[in-house]
């Protein structure tokens, strides 16, 4: 018998039907062509079941006739791979855009080299070295010694600018990663509630699209806080992990809290549900990463930098004759405050005393006190330091411990006294106090040889007693102890200096008689300029331990990690642009594709309308025949 | 491969935003002539930058210490001519005086003579050079005091380590001598003094000086002292005078030999900074008219690529 006319009819309006969803899908995509976060939609055409039926000729076998299409569903057309891949190279561009733009504001902050017309913090430096040196050549002159004050107050005044802005950006941050984590907040929030009525259209059996992208979307704004990981669920509801914590599961979330640390307003980290949550990448990433540790290096750096030279200068002028023979004033006060914790920065053998001055350049056996030293081995935080008395003389001792490198730093007074200081990488602190308070003091020993108590260190068995070097020690005026906290900003420029600079000692010149290793030193006059040369010295270009390297150091760090934010933030931007364009050759609305797709639609739609037509008149041609 | 409109809007922008940042770059390098106006731009330059411009500053603090070390040392010159001048005078009085036809009268008159240019001589130690006494050796006050018996005046100075102290200065590894002294300039060995002036080595005594004496054998017409160990004496002091000046002539030398070598340094050090920092004209110039021509066409092709689409071209309802 087969199909009958009614059939086909109906074949025919199925296929109106279908063309004109199609249409629709087209019309809906044509005017998201320019939406934020939207997926192009295809409509899912199949044909319906086939109807299997008997004809006139072949009774025996039924022939499977078709019976038109139907449009099943709308699908978005969308790679889930690529998203992932957009979300983490986001993540990161983000990252290094933060790093990168920073990283330009320190090297400006910093201004070295100096831009034309500008001082940076080694023209600073330098001009303090140029009054030093121009003290040394007149130094009875006042507008030298005026000069030189000056100078040294200049340059202190822009390290802790430097310092205070650095220490400004942090707390910057700080503020920032409030605003981040409310943000971040607000996004969980509505992917939570997006979770929720997908879960319910899910259910109901249709596709939830829109709400599809605006999840996409938001997922899409958080890879440019944080990182994170996606694990589907039930009902198209997903979950969302930041940094190993569990933030959200398909309809709940764990808001995320900056917590604060007590007295430290810089140290606050983010937790979920009292577990911390890390961010290692995003903006959040990028921020945590230049207040912990970014930031902190340079402030390292600027605390080594300003407590090394206010300490040597002062070592210098304190056994330095002034204009009236009087040993000198500190160029620089380094105070601590009451009740704040301190730092055991420095401590200094008591030998030779004043009015003695050791020959550096000699071997230390020719030094009176030490002509019993056999070959000792020194201990320095774990270091070994072999040394021979009859070849190594004070200097290359200094070099020796300097070369460990294992954070205790030596130098040497004008008259010869040894001074060992703790580095930036022990915080400043021989003590190696911890921020609960307890203690770890740095082992330096000579097993007993007598080298370091004889240059007037307080030792048991060979070992610094560094507790007799704390504020309340008996040793306590052969060290410095610095403020824990931000150490720099507690040095200011002697006041007494400041109002009256002739006080301002520039002589030492001591007596070696008959190459003796011991000499004597005393005032000599105020023209003397031997005390002033050694601060000029300071910045020997041979010596790895000078001023001048300091800024090396610094202007390399800055330059090449500078360097390195802005290429990875270049890199990862292309990267990202075309992670971008392979998802929108994918998932974006194109006219022309959209257009053909009509024209295909509306051509069937108009086949479709003529079969009607057809169909129609063959009805006509049948009730014709019966009349 | 699927293009959209939006892909090429968004690669459009990527590009000439690419083409602007180079253009922005090539422009700063033009305007400031230097090659970054931070170090991530060039970290190796940069380094190199900031030690140049130290090592500059260096060199011109040294040369500015130079010059003025060569000014007192000029000045230590003129006044040791000034001196050799007045000794050379006393000489010839001396020489007058041991001449026998000379009445007790005569003598006393060029006593009187030696007495002015003793005390000229004597005031030329105390000569301070803005604030600073030139030969007072490390201390800083007149170095030459009047000391008055009676009617009779004379000068004296000090002779201490202090006094007598030789001061040096360093400039990198160059250590040069500043100064003179009155020991070296008043000192000589001879038979009747080892000073021109009178001296006192810290006690109440006083060393008689050469001219002390020779005023003393005016006054006591002491002919064979005048003709014999008298102008002897002033014959070996002006020949330690000449040594003295001598010296003073050779740090000049020295110091002028190290001037120079500054400069020289000043202007190599000067030309590697421009090697670091400054940028190469003539290839920014070009790079930035390449990038203005590609920007230029960026544009241009991006405003007719934007444009149509199949919609253009249908000719349904509305077209």
């Amino acid at each position: 018998m087969g199909m009958d006319l009614f059939a086909t009819l109906n074949t025919a309006m199925l296929g109106m039907y279908t063309q004109q969803a199609a249409i629709s899908v087209v019309s809906n995509n044509v005017a998201n062509a320019n939406t934020p976060g939207y997926t192009r939609e295809s409509p899912v055409i199949v044909s319906t079941p086939p109807i299997s039926m008997n004809t006139l000729t072949q009774t025996g076998e039924p022939v499977s006739f078709g019976t038109g299409s139907e449009v099943t569903g709308i699908e978005r057309i969308r790679n889930s791979f690529l998203d992932l891949q957009y979300r983490q190279s986001n993540a990161s561009m983000n990252f290094w855009n933060e790093v990168n733009t920073q990283f330009q504001y320190i090297q400006q902050l910093f201004n070295m080299p100096a831009s034309s017309g500008s001082e940076g913090l080694s023209d600073y430096y330098n001009n303090f070295w140029s009054a030093a040196q121009q003290l040394a050549t007149n130094p009875s002159n006042v507008a030298n010694q005026e000069g030189l004050v000056q100078s040294a107050q200049a340059l202190i005044g822009n390290v802790q600018s430097i310092y205070s802005t650095l220490q400004q950006t942090q707390s910057n941050y700080t503020s920032q990663i409030q605003t981040n984590v409310a943000s971040i907040n607000s996004i969980l929030e509505q992917i939570s509630n997006l979770n929720v009525e997908i879960n319910e259209s899910s259910n109901g059996g249709t596709a939830p699209n829109a709400l599809l992208d605006k999840r996409d979307l938001l997922l899409d704004n958080l890879s440019n806080l944080t990182d994170y990981t996606v694990t589907n669920m039930s009902g198209n509801q997903i979950g969302i992990n930041i940094g190993g914590t569990n933030v959200l599961s398909g309809q709940t979330y764990t808001p995320l809290t900056v917590q604060a640390v007590n007295g430290k307003p810089n140290a606050s980290f983010v937790s979920a549900d009292n577990s911390p949550v890390t961010f290692s990448q995003g903006q959040m990433g990028a921020v945590f990463n230049l207040r912990d540790k970014i930031i902190p290096q340079y402030e390292t750096q600027l605390n080594s930098f300003a407590l090394d030279l206010a300490s040597k200068v002062n070592t210098v002028l304190e056994q330095s004759y002034d204009q009236n023979g009087n040993l000198g004033q500190p160029l620089f006060n380094i105070t601590t405050t009451a009740g704040q914790p301190t730092s055991l920065y420095s401590i200094t053998g008591s030998y030779p005393p004043s009015g003695t001055a050791l020959d550096p350049t000699q071997p230390i056996d020719k030094i009176n006190k030490l002509t019993n030293l056999t070959p000792f081995t020194l201990n320095i935080n774990g270091a070994t330091i072999n040394v021979n008395p009859s070849v190594d003389t004070l200097n290359s001792i200094v070099s020796k411990i300097n070369d460990t490198n294992v954070g205790v730093s030596a130098s040497l007074s004008p008259r010869g006294n040894l001074t060992l200081s703790a580095t930036g990488s022990m915080n400043f602190d021989l003590m190696r106090t911890t921020s609960e308070g307890t203690t770890n003091p740095i082992n330096i020993s000579d097993y007993n040889a007598g080298f370091l108590s004889d240059l007037g260190f307080s030792t048991t068995d060979g070992t610094v007693n560094l507790n007799d070097y704390l504020p309340m020690g008996s040793d306590y005026d052969y060290s410095l102890n610095v403020s824990s906290k931000d150490p720099l900003m507690n040095i200011s420029v002697n006041q007494q200096l400041v109002s009256n600079p002739s006080l301002l000692a520039s002589d030492f010149s001591p007596v070696f008689s008959n190459g003796s290793a011991v000499g004597t030193v005393g005032p000599t006059g105020p023209q003397g300029s031997g005390g002033i040369q050694q601060i000029v010295a300071l910045d020997n270009s041979n010596d790895p331990q000078s001023f001048g390297a300091y800024f090396s150091t610094l202007v390399s760090d800055l330059g090449i990690q500078g360097q390195n934010a802005n290429s990875m933030y270049t890199n990862e931007t292309s990267l990202v642009n075309q992670i971008s364009q392979d998802r929108q050759e994918v998932s974006s609305v194109s006219i022309n594709d959209e257009l053909s797709n009509m024209i295909l639609y509306q051509n069937a739609y108009t086949a479709s309308a003529r079969v009607i037509t057809a169909v129609n008149s063959m009805l006509q041609t049948l009730i014709n025949m019966v009349q | 491969m699927r293009i959209t409109q939006s892909m090429m809007k968004d690669q459009i922008t990527n590009n000439i935003d690419s083409i602007l940042e180079r253009i922005s770059t090539l422009q700063n390098q033009s305007s400031s002539g230097n090659k970054f106006t931070l170090p991530y731009q060039d970290p190796t330059d940069a380094v190199l930058t900031v030690n140049y411009q130290s090592s500059l500053n260096q060199i011109t603090t040294n040369t500015s210490a130079l010059q003025q070390v060569q000014g007192t040392l000029k000045g230590y010159d003129n006044m040791i001519g000034q001196i050799t001048s007045s000794v050379q005078q006393i000489n010839a009085l001396v020489v007058q005086a041991a001449n026998g036809t000379n009445t007790p009268a005569d003598r006393q008159a060029i006593a009187d003579q030696v007495e002015q240019l003793r005390n000229s001589i004597a005031q030329d130690g105390n000569t301070n050079v803005s604030g600073t006494y030139v030969f007072a050796g490390a201390t800083n006050s007149q170095p030459v005091s009047p000391l008055t018996s009676g009617s009779a005046t004379t000068y004296f100075y000090t002779s201490t380590s202090a006094t007598g102290a030789n001061l040096t200065l360093n400039l990198g590894n160059a250590e040069i001598d500043t100064n003179v002294t009155l020991q070296q300039l008043f000192g000589y060995k001879g038979q009747l003094s080892n000073s021109l002036i009178s001296y006192s080595t810290g006690g109440s005594m006083l060393n008689e000086g050469l001219l002390d004496k020779i005023i003393q054998d005016l006054q006591n017409n002491d002919v064979s002292n005048l003709s014999g160990p008298d102008l002897k004496d002033l014959q070996s002091y002006e020949n330690s005078l000449a040594v003295v000046t001598t010296q003073v002539g050779s740090q000049e030398q020295a110091v002028q030999n190290l001037i120079t070598s500054n400069q020289n340094l000043n202007t190599y050090v000067t030309q590697l900074m421009s090697t670091a920092q400054g940028t190469d004209m003539v290839k920014v110039l070009s790079d930035l008219s390449l990038q203005e021509t590609v920007y230029q066409a960026a544009l241009q092709t991006s405003a007719s690529s934007l444009l149509p689409t199949l919609a253009n071209f249908l000719s349904g309802s509305g077209a």
